[in-house]
């Protein structure tokens, strides 16, 4: 997501729908307190989260214990802290991922959200976690473009959020516009709004002929409106005007009436002042040129 | 309550926001941490009488705290002792490998409730974040600073947290565009006081733009966006919607 626009609500979303899924979800957070995280859940939905909470002392300045701490972001203590939840598929939140990225080198943050899943499925004898997804928030205006497309090679999909344009979004409340990229497959661009309780509403894909970049600047108001001429053009209106001749239009009355001009006798009277000079080889000699 | 509101401003000066937010809480009973980097206390305290408040009778009553950059900065960098051996909250920029920890600990302690007092919620402001970024500090030592600092004051006791930045969009700042930003995903209000496209006016001093965050219960979660502009006068500000300033009609 970006400033404009921002994502956390389309997380929620992916958060309840693992949760109807009947699949445990781990969220790890540390931009947001947990209560604001759980606000606007079903309360069954938000009972069933397991937050781990990064947001309170990710670098121990305080000295608690309990809290999840960004260097326990490796493999093995992300499993550790998987290992506490129930066993079966799970799903992985991470908000945000711009978060770490700042605290964390890259390189070992992508190999870390590369290998928890093999790692989760492998933890111990009686412990088999199937991780079935990792959705990650990702801030991308915080970050150089270089940066943001490695990230985008690592994941199955990106979904870009930005805001719909305005013609859109006074027809409905709330528009969201998503641009999908799969990474096997083409991307493709579709409205969204959330409703209560974090479902998904989609409104299909914009329209081509449109581009949103015309939306946006084309005004609301209709200026035609107020106007103290007449723009528009009735079907008489459109009949009289066709049948108005053009200036440079040649028709059969036009040309005889030139003809009859050209027959009648035009003759040019000219009276010499005194003072001029008419020289007959250089009839502009006086002109200066 | 437990709000986290962001001023910023761009090729004008946003001060004035402070000032409001200041006298604003000191007037409603707030207990308030105030973080001043940029000026020194007598320049707030004089603007702040101007608003009916007297900063000095607020810091006896204990009801404002009030850490001076300007003074402080100093009494590290020249090895001054602390009273009471303490270490300074601007230990950092001794340059000894310290972060930010010291000040938010000083914030913290010093917005937290004692039995005593009878103060309603607690306040930081900071004026302003950008100047650490030109004392050398880390950008992401910043972000973690104001990231305690929400912990510790929006999410625990419940208070608010009020910082002014600096920024412009054509900058090539990129520390202060990535503090900015974060900031900005992290904010539930912003107050965006910029100068006029057009230049200089003597009438309209700038615009500003209110984005408000939509709150995580509402259905809407659609980032609410309202203009105006504004014109400073000697003891208050006004604002008109653009284009209706009272010179123009």
């Amino acid at each position: 997501d970006t400033v404009d626009c921002e994502g956390r609500s389309l997380l929620k979303t992916f958060v309840a729908a693992s949760v109807r899924r009947g699949e445990s979800v781990h969220v790890f957070g540390f931009e947001i307190p947990e209560e604001e995280f759980r606000a606007g859940f079903d309360p069954d939905v938000a009972a069933q989260l397991l937050y781990q909470d990064g947001f309170t002392d990710p670098l121990c300045w305080n000295g608690k214990t309990g809290g999840f701490r960004v260097e326990e972001f490796s493999v093995l203590g992300v499993v550790t802290r998987l290992q506490r939840g129930p066993v079966g598929s799970a799903t992985i939140i991470l908000d945000s991922l711009s978060w770490l990225l700042l605290h964390r080198p890259v390189p070992a943050l992508c190999q870390t959200l590369a290998q928890i899943p093999r790692a989760a499925a492998n933890a111990g004898l009686d412990f088999c976690l199937r991780v079935t997804r990792i959705v990650v928030l990702l801030h991308g205006d915080l970050h150089p473009l270089g940066l943001v497309d490695t990230l985008h090679s690592l994941a199955r999909a990106v979904v870009w959020v930005g805001p719909a344009p305005e013609g859109m979004r006074s027809k409905e409340d709330a528009h969201q516009l998503a641009s999908m990229l799969q990474r096997k497959g083409s991307g493709q661009e579709e409205y969204f709004s959330i409703l209560t309780g974090f479902t998904l509403k989609a409104f299909g894909e914009p329209t081509r002929n449109t581009p949103p970049a015309d939306d946006i600047c084309s005004p609301q108001v209709d200026t035609a409106a107020y106007l103290t001429f007449n723009l528009q053009l009735s079907d008489t209106e459109r009949q009289a005007r066709d049948r108005v001749p053009l200036p440079f239009h040649f028709s059969a009355q036009k040309k005889s009436s030139l003809l009859e001009a050209s027959a009648g006798t035009g003759k040019i009277y000219y009276e010499p002042d005194a003072t001029d000079d008419l020289d007959e080889e250089d009839p502009d000699d006086d002109l200066d040129v | 309550q437990g709000k986290f509101t962001l001023l910023c401003n761009t090729k004008t000066n946003g001060s004035f926001l402070v000032h409001h937010f200041l006298s604003f809480y000191l007037k409603a009973g707030c207990k308030v941490c105030f973080v001043a980097l940029l000026q020194s206390f007598s320049h707030y305290n004089i603007i702040a009488q101007k608003l009916g408040v007297s900063l000095t009778a607020a810091k006896e009553r204990g009801q404002l705290v009030f850490l001076e950059g300007l003074k402080s900065c100093f009494g590290v960098l020249f090895g001054e002792e602390q009273p009471g051996g303490q270490t300074s909250p601007f230990q950092w920029i001794s340059k000894d490998g310290s972060n930010l920890k010291t000040m938010y600990e000083f914030v913290r302690t010093s917005l937290m409730p004692s039995a005593s007092d009878s103060w309603k919620c607690p306040v930081l402001l900071v004026d302003e974040l950008s100047v650490l970024l030109s004392l050398g500090v880390r950008p992401v030592d910043v972000l973690d600073f104001v990231h305690y600092c929400r912990v510790a004051v929006c999410s625990q006791l419940k208070g608010n947290v009020v910082v002014l930045v600096h920024s412009s969009d054509d900058s090539e700042d990129e520390e202060n565009e990535l503090v900015v930003k974060s900031l900005c995903h992290q904010s539930n209000l912003i107050l965006w006081a910029e100068g006029l496209a057009t230049g200089f006016c003597k009438d309209v001093h700038g615009q500003l733009k209110i984005i408000q965050k939509g709150s995580p219960k509402l259905r809407a979660e659609r980032n609410l966006l309202r203009i105006y502009q504004y014109k400073i006068q000697d003891k208050n500000v006004t604002f008109f919607a653009r284009g209706m300033s009272a010179a123009v009609l």
